[in-house]
């Protein structure tokens, strides 16, 4: 379980943080959305503890705030920047971050094992990690954050600029930690995977959560109406409705064969983002 | 090119250290040293030389003077050899200066082939002091010798003398009787003419146009390097034996250095590689983060060290004392450890790291005298070289290999490494930084 209270943080007059509160459940995948500058990583730096808030309280786990070690026993963290050696090889590189979180002996061993087979590198873990791709640093760099079983995990964009099978691997192990009841923070600029991931949602901007809820609740509150586009030969015509089928049904039933094609857009959380911000998510 | 150019300069002047250290620091390091040195004239500090006057004659006595007068040297009085030997091994003097017996005969016998004889013991790791020393005792030696050409009664005397000396080599009615009483008479007539000069110098002198009077003088200074074992106790061995045995702390110090430059940037290239970030969550502090880059620091310093004596005993060199020397590495390594770990938590990145890794050492390696001689620096420089780990470094080390100190003459220069080196690593502690 993670709680953040009231968090604020400021760098001079720039208010990056202002008043962000959530409670994330054992189990939850949480995402935290945001354009570029919104307040995400600053956010997650001060969940982490690598950031002291100006005010609010984080709590980790009940144990408490980030600062006790204790509290970053449990945490996980695979920033969007990769944290690796590449001087190192997969496993040393893993085998390492263990002893950080003070693993030894057959337990270090069990869970560098654990976590390679998981990342689907243990067949490449005496190579050295600056000879990965960028879809097995990734990998490489989730299991760091995993290699001592936290209970709070912060994953940082995690699938940025993976190729179709590391974003296959990340999501699945994703949603294998969250059956396994890990706390999970999420961020990323894929809409499709927030959606697939997320059990609840949180979009930022301007240090601000503007909007908290389950993909269909932000949807249905701030998707707006579904765009229905009807064609007829080299015509089309687009109408915003919230009975898409409905308007599809009379506009057969009145122009017959005329109608050569139709196509629906659902409201999703590019548009929740859209109406919230006035912006695009990768804008 | 022109954009990758542009984008180098505009990331080096984000990096306010880096700028910093390329650009301001050599304008302050320049503007510094000519500030220091302007004032001494090129070298305002003075030798610290230890005198002893075995002759105990006047000429000697006037000799010992000019040396105590000179404005190049601070000279201490000794009654023996062995005290005087004594500031030199405990580097508190750079030569021991010794007007030997037979200093005065050898001036009065100048005339005929006596030379003033002057021994000095030296420091060997000092040996441009040396050198200097060498020169400055000729020229106090030949203002003896001008003395006797601007003093008609003195020259007197020794033509006096001379004559006598002659009759002890050369029987009266000879061939090379006759020639030096030739000589002889010739000096009469220099003495009655130099009468004659110095009159119209005196003359000139109070008409406020003097000139030098000519002079010259045949001596003879013997330059020893300072033996500081004791044969007995140590089953023979004199120390130090070989270059190597002064040459090697000054390279372990300068080894040390590299170390510095090496560990320096290692909490930036972390910020870089973006392991940082890992090391901040783990349920670690500060402290052992630190602690941690500082025992690698410390292991790569000892084996540089250990190394580096290795050699130097595989060239011939004998040390003193392991323990002592033991001790001396350890302390070193502390002293620049601290250091290096110091520059590593106040460093934002790796550009700035280098920068300062390389300035810093620098300057201490300078104010220590690693790179200048102490002597040539004016007084306040030389008391601020007291802070340098460089030049406490390199006289733990000799305390070790040659210059043979007891335990009590170590705990000040390994009080102070160690010392530094905790100091340092506390405020590398309290300034590190995530963010």
């Amino acid at each position: 379980m993670l709680k953040i209270t009231n968090l604020k943080k400021s760098f001079g007059s720039l208010i990056a943080v202002d008043g962000v509160s959530f409670t994330i459940a054992k189990g939850e995948v949480f995402g935290l959305l945001g354009p570029n500058g919104a307040g995400k990583s600053t956010t997650i730096n001060m969940a982490i503890g690598v950031l002291a808030p100006d005010s609010g309280s984080i709590e980790i786990e009940g144990v408490g705030p980030p600062t006790l070690a204790d509290a970053r026993r449990k945490i996980g963290v695979a920033p969007q920047a990769l944290a690796l050696y590449d001087e190192l090889n997969g496993r040393e590189n893993i085998e390492f971050f263990g002893r950080l979180q003070g693993l030894s002996g057959a337990r270090l061993k069990e869970r560098v094992n654990a976590v390679l087979e998981a990342v689907g590198l243990a067949d490449r873990a005496k190579d050295r990690a600056a000879g990965y791709s960028g879809g097995m640093k990734r990998r490489l760099n989730l299991a760091a954050a995993l290699v001592h079983d936290p209970e709070v995990v912060l994953l940082d964009e995690p699938t940025a600029g993976v190729d179709p099978q590391s974003r296959h691997n990340i999501i699945e192990m994703v949603q294998a930690l969250a059956k396994r009841g890990k706390t999970i923070i999420y961020t990323t600029h894929y809409m499709e995977e927030a959606q697939k991931l997320c059990d609840r949602v949180a979009i930022m901007d301007k240090g601000k959560i503007l909007a908290m809820g389950t993909v269909d609740d932000l949807v249905a509150r701030f998707g707006g109406e579904s765009v229905v586009t009807i064609c007829r030969g080299e015509a089309e015509e687009v109408q915003r409705t919230s009975d898409p089928v409905g308007v599809i049904q009379r506009a057969v039933t009145l122009a017959g064969p005329g109608v050569s094609g139709v196509r629906i857009d659902r409201p999703d959380l590019e548009m929740v983002f859209l109406s919230l911000t006035g912006r695009k998510l990768r804008d | 090119m022109l954009a990758i150019a542009m984008n180098d300069l505009r990331m080096l002047f984000r990096d306010k250290t880096a700028a910093f250290f390329t650009f301001a620091f050599p304008l302050i390091f320049a503007i510094f040293f000519s500030f220091v040195f302007k004032g001494a004239g090129g070298g305002g500090g003075k030798m610290a030389v230890a005198l002893l006057d075995e002759d105990q004659t006047p000429a000697s006595g006037r000799l010992v003077a000019d040396l105590q007068a000179d404005n190049a040297l601070k000279s201490t009085i000794v009654a023996t050899r062995q005290a005087g030997t004594e500031l030199v091994r405990k580097s508190k003097a750079t030569a021991l200066i010794i007007v030997p017996k037979g200093f005065a005969e050898g001036a009065d016998g100048m005339f005929t082939g006596g030379k003033m004889p002057l021994e000095a013991v030296v420091d060997p790791s000092r040996t441009a002091e040396a050198g200097l020393l060498t020169g400055k005792l000729n020229e106090l030696a030949f203002r003896q010798m001008s003395t006797v050409f601007t003093d008609n009664s003195r020259m007197k005397d020794m033509l006096a003398k001379a004559r006598g000396q002659v009759r002890t080599f050369a029987p009266d009615g000879s061939a090379r009787s006759d020639a030096f009483l030739k000589f002889f008479e010739g000096a009469d007539g220099l003495s009655a003419q130099l009468e004659e000069i110095q009159k119209e110098d005196q003359a000139k002198e109070a008409s406020g146009d003097a000139a030098p009077a000519p002079g010259f003088n045949p001596v003879e200074v013997k330059i020893t390097p300072l033996e500081a074992g004791d044969p007995n106790a140590e089953g023979g061995k004199k120390f130090p034996r070989k270059s190597t045995d002064f040459s090697f702390p000054q390279g372990i110090a300068w080894g040390l250095m590299g170390c510095v430059i090496g560990f320096a940037a290692s909490l930036a290239s972390e910020r870089r590689r973006g392991t940082l970030i890992r090391l901040t969550t783990a349920p670690i502090s500060r402290t052992q983060i630190l602690g941690g880059k500082a025992l690698a620091c410390f292991i790569v310093c000892l084996t540089v060290q250990v190394l580096l004596i290795g050699v130097a005993v595989a060239m011939g060199s004998n040390v003193w004392s392991w323990p002592t020397l033991l001790v001396a590495i350890v302390s070193a390594a502390i002293g620049f450890v601290g250091m290096a770990m110091l520059l590593a938590a106040v460093a934002g990145s790796e550009e700035g790291a280098g920068g300062m890794a390389r300035a810093v050492p620098m300057v201490l390696a300078m104010i220590g005298g690693g790179t200048i001689p102490l002597f040539v620096m004016p007084p306040f420089m030389q008391t601020i070289s007291n802070v340098s780990p460089f030049k406490w470094a390199i006289y733990a080390v000799e305390g070790g290999m040659w210059r043979g100190l007891s335990p009590m003459e170590m705990l000040l220069p390994c009080g102070i490494l160690i010392g530094l080196g905790i100091v340092c690593f506390a405020i590398g502690v309290k300034r590190l930084k995530w963010e």
